[in-house]
């Protein structure tokens, strides 16, 4: 089994995961376990067939996934990994393949059971559907492993096996409704045109699958001190906004409305995907130091190589509110709900530089162990909850202060969030410089 | 094989290394010592290219590890002091993984599992699980791993750590091994005798610095521990001795000093004549060679008068 028969060498990490996952007490259980089941309930056999795919390849595949990485931070042995000469790529897909190799082995009996038991449907519809629950059950455990090398690089400790559970939760939860749309038969709108549900859901979820590998490759990249530059990340956020802006608008727009609108979700997209980055990876006073040190030296590539990744959002978010704004003045570029959307996208980038300044801040702070959770934990009390007490006690002006209307009163919003930006920055400049070393004596 | 220069890494406001260079020969035994905290283990981590320092520049092997980190793998074997392993493998299965998966082909792991379990002495045990092992072989294990792509550097940071007496001297006997195999070996550690046994050169790090870097062999010939007591009064004694240029690190006993003295026999025999022709009436007068802890809280000792 672990030799080709040209004597190259198997991928060891898949090789390893094999060794520990496909021992023969599963390989007989397994089988024996999903047959009794679907015995019992022959009458329920479809949707119990679906159930026990989900539940073996969705939570327990997923959990699979996500440990292959955590296991190895708790027990010590990243390091033998880092200090390997296995590839990310081939580190990425051995241990993805390799650690969820039983859940897949279960799940495939689960969805032969599913393809022999529903008389409902077409073959065809089956087979799509089908389709579309492996590649969203892949882009599951794609997103769970490099949620999980997030975490660990965020808390490199037990905790990261919590923030991993949660991220798993919510990447179970969020994949559910996709599941849900395996049966339905209404036609999707994409940037106007209709298009067959089977077909749409299977081609955005293998892209979103193929989203999920690709993030947990450059997140393995980062672990194993390959270098890279951001341009994934900003292709990700791109492929967002194009995706969501299908829903949307019509292709029959003018150009330059088109670009509006395209505009306005990229600010939205990149404006989620920089708190997203921001959080996941927080600030580091001497990773600033290093950048700053490498322009200093024009070595610009380098620079852009530990140039934290929420700053490549934050920029596009930047350029794209100015595009957004530069074309809102122009007739018939009107956005729904919003009155100025060429302001609000400005006021939305100004609220991010203040979240990111104030995590900035958090980080910085030599007290504050858990920065990430404490920024979002400020948030929430500084944007929802105070000013919500504010206004049942009848302060409403004084809770705008604090959360001014994006939509309503836009330029308002952009002077709030402009000052408050002004605050935090000054307030994470000066935690930044407080991180220095000490002068030397000597 | 080991280039340093003007090393620096930072945690938050701290400077965990500031300005560190040197160099270390191929076939050499290097001891890395140094108080808790002096930025050993972080020393060794940015060497084995698993962190990034600030700023400056290591080579091994000719390899920038800050610009090759992964590269420079094929040359580094580094273990950590909380080292982990696969408990649920075989010792031959461990070994397999990690000899493929440090790029040795297939045909070839069988030979490197053979002699690397055969000169670890555990080629006997290969079958057996790594979760049913004792300390002292767990530790076997983990170097087996690190030095079965035969790198040219090896790392290890405190690897005698919770081994007994026993386990220790085979270890010491496995670096010197490795040495004639002409592998260059850094060394942490806090037991300083063992270190002793089979290091060449010592390399002393004190917060942050590196404060002495020196040939081990050749200070040993060279330093020895020197004590003197006299009949007379003692002061001017430690005054004569204090002008010697030679000598160092004092400290009172009865009726005299003991002190360091970097001289050979022919500097010691003038030193007593020169005392006894001072009118000294010296009742005693003996020498030893100085060892690894002596030198190590000599040189510490001197850091902490420099800064003061």
């Amino acid at each position: 089994m672990a030799l080709s028969a040209a004597g190259t060498t198997m991928n060891p990490e898949f090789r390893r995961n094999l060794w520990l996952e496909m021992t023969k007490e599963r390989l007989i259980l397994v089988p024996m376990i999903v047959f009794g089941i679907a015995y019992v309930g022959q009458s329920l056999l479809p949707y119990l067939a679906l159930l026990g795919f989900a539940a073996v390849t969705v939570i327990w595949g997923g959990r699979q996934a996500s440990h292959s990485i955590i296991e190895e931070v708790r027990e010590r042995t990243w390091d033998i990994q880092k200090m390997s000469a296995t590839e990310p790529w081939a580190m990425t897909w051995g241990k993805l393949i390799g650690a969820t190799s039983v859940a897949w082995f279960g799940g495939s009996i689960c969805l032969f059971l599913y393809l022999v038991s529903n008389q409902n449907d077409t073959f065809v519809n089956r087979l799509l559907s089908i389709g579309i629950i492996i590649s969203a059950t892949i882009a599951v455990q794609g997103a769970a492993m490099a949620a999980a090398l997030v975490a660990v690089h965020m808390e490199r400790g037990t905790n990261a096996r919590l923030s991993n559970t949660a991220i798993l939760l919510i990447l179970v939860a969020i994949s559910f409704p996709v599941l849900n749309l395996v049966d339905g038969s209404d036609a999707v709108y994409w940037y106007g045109d209709p298009y067959h549900q089977l077909v749409f859901t299977l081609i955005s979820s293998v892209l979103f699958a193929s989203w999920a590998i690709i993030g947990a490759y450059r997140s393995m990249c980062t672990e194993l001190l390959v270098r890279t530059t951001p341009w994934i990340w900003l292709s990700f956020a791109v492929f967002i906004s194009a995706y969501a802006t299908g829903f949307l608008i019509d292709t029959r727009l003018p150009l330059r409305a088109f670009v509006f609108h395209l505009s306005y979700v990229a600010v939205i997209t990149s404006v989620i995907m920089t708190y997203v980055a921001a959080l996941a990876w927080p600030h580091n006073a001497v990773q600033y130091r290093r950048v700053r040190q490498l322009v200093h030296l024009s070595e610009y590539r380098r620079a852009l190589e530990e140039l934290p990744l929420w700053t490549s959002s934050a920029l596009l978010a930047v350029l794209l509110s100015a595009s957004c704004f530069s074309l809102a003045t122009e007739p018939g570029n009107m956005i729904a709900g919003a009155d100025k959307p060429g302001t609000t996208t400005l006021a939305l980038v100004l609220m991010m530089l203040r979240d990111t300044a104030l995590l900035g801040y958090l980080s910085f702070h030599p007290r504050v162990h858990r920065p990430a959770f404490m920024a979002i934990f400020c948030i929430t009390i500084l944007d929802f909850l105070l000013p919500a007490i504010l206004k049942v006690a009848g302060a409403t002006g004084v809770a705008e202060l604090f959360m001014p209307p994006l939509f309503d009163t836009p330029w308002r919003a952009a002077a709030i969030f402009g000052a408050h930006a002004a605050v935090t920055c000054l307030l994470a400049l000066g935690a930044y410089r407080a991180t220095r070393p000490q002068p030397e004596t000597r | 094989m080991i280039e340093v220069s003007n090393l620096y890494y930072e945690y938050p406001g701290t400077r965990a290394l500031n300005n560190v260079t040197f160099s270390v020969d191929a076939g050499s035994i290097t001891a890395l010592v140094g108080p808790n905290g002096a930025g050993k283990t972080t020393l060794m981590r940015c060497i084995a290219g698993m962190d990034q320092p600030l700023a400056g520049e290591i080579y091994v092997d000719g390899i920038d590890v800050i610009e090759e980190p992964r590269r420079s793998h094929q040359s580094i074997g580094y273990l950590s002091d909380l080292f982990g392993l696969y408990d649920r493998l075989t010792i031959h299965q461990s070994l397999s993984y990690v000899a493929t998966a440090n790029g040795i082909t297939q045909s070839e792991v069988s030979e490197s599992v053979k002699w690397v379990a055969t000169k670890l002495d555990l080629y006997n045990r290969l079958e057996q699980r790594i979760g049913e092992l004792s300390r002292g072989l767990r530790q076997r294990v983990a170097i087996a791993q690190i030095i079965i792509h035969a790198p040219q550097v090896i790392v290890l940071d405190e690897p005698a750590s919770g081994l007994d007496p026993e386990a220790r001297y085979e270890l010491g006997e496995l670096f010197l091994k490795l040495r004639q195999r002409g592998h260059t070996l850094l060394i942490s550690s806090h037991i300083l005798s063992e270190l002793e046994s089979y290091s060449t050169h010592m390399l002393v790090l004190h917060e942050g610095e590196l404060i002495s870097h020196q040939t081990l062999d050749s200070q040993f010939e060279s330093t020895s521990v020197l004590e003197v007591q006299v009949l007379d009064a003692e002061d001017p004694l430690g005054d004569r001795l204090n002008a010697n240029e030679k000598t160092s690190n004092f400290e009172k006993i009865e009726c005299g000093f003991r002190f360091s003295f970097s001289g050979d026999s022919v500097a010691r025999a003038d030193l007593l004549k020169s005392l006894i022709e001072a009118g000294f009436k010296v009742s005693s007068f003996s020498s030893r060679t100085m060892d690894l802890q002596e030198s190590y809280l000599g040189t510490i000792s001197r850091g902490n008068y420099d800064e003061s």
